[in-house]
């Protein structure tokens, strides 16, 4: 028994002999190429996974996307109205003070006169 | 017994008979191979211990090694599908056949014999007769290589005896 266990030491593939030749000498690091082997497709196909599923996590939302563009905008806008009340005040003020203008903003038959 | 000069002319002496060893316990080249590599390299950080010690540490060391291997394989295995991944298990490692194929096939077969034989043996059974037996490993030196006491070793010891001794009288 103990001269088949040695003779099957000596008869190990050249494959696997010059794995145990670099086992000896190998640093910590080099393990995971060679433990990476014949498995790196699936290695590759996690990895592929894992940074689909990050991008989609970060990828902005349509509100995140859009708020950088209507903040301008927006702020444009109450620049204008400021500019309107300084030149015009009193027309401001008596626009605000009919409530008729509010009737006729808000009637539903307006477009059609405007159309006719 | 002689010790080897440096630490790497031991591990270049043992290296093969340890691939041996991993692959009867874990029935896998691959993860022999990375069992008895895990191995060696936590022996290098041992190096400033006497060369006297390096013997049990080493089959220490190699044995937790593929306990932890064969722990996170049958884990593994859970999560796996019945009909496999493709893992070559139960296979020897051999090289390419030269001169005297005859003598050598049943050489082979012999040994292939052994190792079914040494896989049916309890873990400890296994340890204690391939240490004791087959690497001549002292009583102590086993021992400290398993992690038991020597009265334990030598129970182990003459349990594996008598299984293989019937299961080998089987095959003549």
């Amino acid at each position: 028994m103990r001269v088949l266990h040695h003779a099957a030491g000596h008869s190990l593939s050249a494959t696997t002999l010059a794995r145990l030749r670099t086992a000896r000498h190998s640093p910590p690091g080099s393990r995971f190429a060679s433990r990476l082997g014949s498995r790196w497709p699936w290695f590759a196909a996690s990895l592929a996974s894992l940074v689909l599923l990050v991008a989609v996590g970060v990828q902005p939302g349509p509100q995140g996307g859009t708020e950088p563009t209507q903040a301008p905008a927006r702020l444009a806008a109450a620049g204008y109205v400021d500019e309107f009340e300084s030149a015009y005040p009193s027309a401001l003020a008596a626009l605000d003070e009919d409530p008729d203008l509010y009737v006729w903003l808000a009637s539903e038959s307006q477009p059609m006169t405007l159309e006719q | 017994m002689e010790h080897a000069a440096t630490l790497e002319q031991f591990l270049a002496g043992v290296g093969t008979r340890a691939f041996r060893f991993a692959e009867v316990g874990l029935r896998n080249r691959e993860d022999a191979l990375d069992a008895v590599q895990e191995a060696m390299m936590k022996m290098l950080a041992y190096r400033s211990r006497p060369a006297a010690e390096w013997t049990p540490l080493f089959w220490s060391i190699l044995r937790r090694k593929i306990v932890d291997f064969q722990r996170r394989l049958n884990f593994s295995l859970r999560w796996r599908a019945p009909s496999g991944d493709g893992r070559e298990e139960n296979t020897i490692d051999w090289a390419e056949p030269g001169a005297g194929p005859s003598q050598l096939n049943d050489q082979r077969e012999a040994y292939s014999r052994l190792v079914d034989a040494l896989r049916a043996l309890p873990r400890r059974q296994r340890e204690a007769f391939t240490l004791r037996v087959l690497e001549e490993l002292g009583v102590t030196d086993t021992a400290r290589a398993m992690g038991c006491s020597e009265g334990s070793v030598k129970t182990h010891l003459s349990r594996a005896r008598d299984t293989l001794r019937k299961r080998l009288e089987e095959f003549a």
